[in-house]
């Protein structure tokens, strides 16, 4: 028990404030990465910053939170795509379920620019475990929020951060 | 921790200090940590597992490392007791090309030939250690990778050489191949590899794969091929996927180390429907790479948005014509409002072992800005084949969710066969998310057996009784 405790404090306190004096991850450069979109084209994050901010939502077929998150953050895509927010809904299905990615997305309407994490390595390097995992990151490439889960009401939380990266 | 991990530790915090001093505003330090803590009552027994990354990125260049601590790891990991590092890398990235050193994960194609990944709840990791040289173009894509596999309790063996090549001459064409090549002890060296097309259009897109081994002498002839189409046609979609695996299993199973264990290098599409309730997921197909062949057809219906339907069917045999599995699934989505969403299903599962017919649903309501409650209710009424014994399964979650701060669930399961130790299992859990970064996970009471299975491979998690904790931060 006294090593659990010993290694505890270390993983929790010890090691954010020797790496970084700061326990988040906003304000941290967006790390960049290459993906397949679902039309079997590289996308490239460095390539299509500076338009505008950049919401990143992980997701998966099989997850329940993710689907009704994708659903509601629909309204956003609606209001904030014409004023340059590019929403990219990246997905986490491995190669059993990668398959069902397109016709999932077409029968569910989804709008968004959908990218294939197949083998899990962008939300490793966004520090994601779990989708839902969503990031939102300003023109500048810089996180500036970071949310795991999805709660019905989490989309006013991304709203208002959205809000506050646009002109008045 | 061996002498080289500490080598490279040592080194790493020398480098990264002295680059910190001198340039602080252009270090980017992230990583994440991962706690798990069990105390089983009923067996008075507790375990605890802990995975810590870091990574620290300077310009082109990121550093990063894995520290694990399982004392002890829960009784369905393969992980011994202990700690120390378990990965350390060093990554360069240039426009469209990425170098790494170190340890890394890698998939070709749709997994036929090489998927090396890690997935946490199947306890999964089987990390590469070596180098990994990837370039991404608009015309040509590759990957060449050269390391040894890390299997599932935590050994290396001799090492793999494999490269993956796409070329795209049309927007809407791409073809390519894969190859790897390794030594498995108790055969000698054995190459594999496959060709794979991908056409993608507005109205639909289409994936095929073909694979073959060549074993040494005395092997038998081994094969794969997966073929997967979409077509959409507003308001309807439909998904095909067959596959036909001969021998194709890459697993290298050793018998001379003691503990036993197996390294597998592939992992085929499974080619059935995975679930978004408990019970139907819990009696998946388990795969056999060496010995299957099927089909997953599903057709969605969308009316409107607010009202999906999705009909579903798969079925696998063995070559010799022997059912492994077979479903036949339904399910209705419906948002009468924005703040109610109602799912309903029904199903049949067959194995050998089994015939499961399912009735499951699901209602969410926002009842205000912040919170919203739904209830799940799970229905499935299993007969054994062999003996004819029924029985069902009953699974009941009600939660309250209060954005973005919380959620309490209540989970009841009841079970009518006379088989299982107990017939009522309940439980609470309370997920809590704070400080920005932090997400905190408290179960308590008790949890019944089962599969869990992802991708096919599935491991056995047993019944647990007593507190569970998951901590999850990041910075």
């Amino acid at each position: 028990m006294k090593k659990i405790i010993i290694f505890a404090l270390i993983a929790w306190i010890g090691l954010p404030i020797l790496m970084a004096q700061d326990e988040s991850l906003t304000g941290k450069k967006a790390p960049d990465f290459t993906l397949k979109t679902l039309e079997g084209e590289n996308f490239q994050l460095s390539q299509n910053l500076g338009k505008g901010p950049v919401v990143i939502n992980f997701w998966a077929t099989w997850c329940i939170p993710c689907i009704e998150e994708l659903k509601h953050m629909k309204k956003l895509y609606d209001s904030y795509s014409k004023k340059d927010v590019q929403f990219l809904a990246i997905s986490i299905d491995d190669p059993k379920t990668v398959g069902r990615v397109g016709s999932f997305v077409k029968s569910h309407n989804y709008p968004y620019k959908i990218l294939l994490d197949t083998n899990n390595e962008v939300i490793q390097l966004y520090q994601g475990k779990v989708p839902p995992y969503t990031v939102l990151i300003d023109s500048e490439g810089y996180m500036v929020y970071t949310h795991v889960g999805y709660r019905m009401g989490d989309e006013k939380e991304l709203e208002k951060q959205i809000k506050k990266l646009l002109p008045d | 921790m061996t002498k080289p991990d500490r080598r490279f530790l040592i080194l790493s915090v020398l480098f990264f200090l002295c680059v910190a001093v001198s340039l602080p505003a252009q270090i980017n330090f992230s990583g994440n940590n991962y706690l798990e803590y069990a105390y089983d009552t009923d067996i008075d027994t507790v375990y605890f597992e802990n995975w810590a990354d870091i990574s620290l990125g300077y310009k082109q260049l990121r550093l990063g490392a894995r520290y694990e601590f399982h004392l002890p790891p829960q009784p369905y990991s393969q992980d011994s007791v202990g700690q120390g590092i378990s990965q350390r890398f060093l990554e360069y990235k240039k426009d469209k090309l990425i170098l790494t050193f170190g340890n890394f994960y890698s998939l070709f194609g749709r997994g036929l030939v090489l998927r090396s990944f890690e997935n946490r709840m199947l306890r999964w990791d089987t990390n590469l250690d070596g180098v990994k040289v990837e370039y991404y173009h608009d015309l040509i894509d590759f990957q060449i990778v050269g390391g040894s596999m890390r299997d599932r309790r935590g050994r290396r063996r001799d090492a793999l050489q494999g490269g993956t090549f796409t070329i795209k001459p049309w927007k809407y064409f791409h073809l390519g191949s894969n190859y790897v090549t390794t030594n498995f002890p108790l055969k000698g060296r054995v190459h594999w590899g496959s060709v794979h097309t991908a056409l993608n259009f507005n109205w639909g897109n289409f994936y095929a794969e073909r694979a073959m081994k060549d074993f040494p002498e005395g092997d038998p002839k081994a094969k794969a091929f997966y073929v997967m189409g979409n077509i959409f046609k507003s308001p309807f979609t439909f998904l095909v996927e067959y596959k036909n695996y001969d021998q194709f299993d890459l697993t290298e199973r050793t018998s001379a180390k003691n503990p036993p264990s197996e390294l597998t290098y592939n992992n085929p599409p499974v080619v059935a429907r995975d679930h978004l309730f408990t019970l139907l997921n819990r009696h998946q197909l388990v795969q056999n790479a060496n010995d299957e062949k099927g089909y997953l057809l599903e057709l969605t219906y969308t009316h409107h948005d607010q009202f999906v339907t999705t009909l579903s069917h798969s079925r696998t045999e063995n070559h010799a014509g022997l059912l492994i599995y077979r479903e036949y699934y339904g399910q209705l989505e419906w948002d009468p409002a924005d703040v109610l969403n109602l799912v309903g299903g029904a199903g049949e599962q067959k194995d050998p072992e089994a015939r499961y017919l399912n009735v499951v649903g699901s209602a969410k309501w926002g009842f205000s800005d912040l919170y919203s409650t739904k209830l799940i209710v799970e229905h499935q009424h299993v007969t054994i084949q062999y003996n004819d014994r029924q029985f069902y399964n009953q699974l009941y979650t009600l939660s309250v969710d209060r954005s973005p701060r919380f959620t309490f669930s209540v989970l009841t399961e009841r079970s009518t066969d006379q088989q299982s130790r107990k017939d009522v299992w309940l439980a609470g859990q309370l997920d809590i998310h704070f400080l920005d970064d932090f997400d905190l996970t408290i179960f308590g009471g008790s949890r019944r057996e089962g599969k869990v299975c992802i991708g096919g491979i599935c491991v056995f998690r047993p019944e647990f009784e007593g507190i569970e904790v998951r901590l999850m931060n990041r910075w």
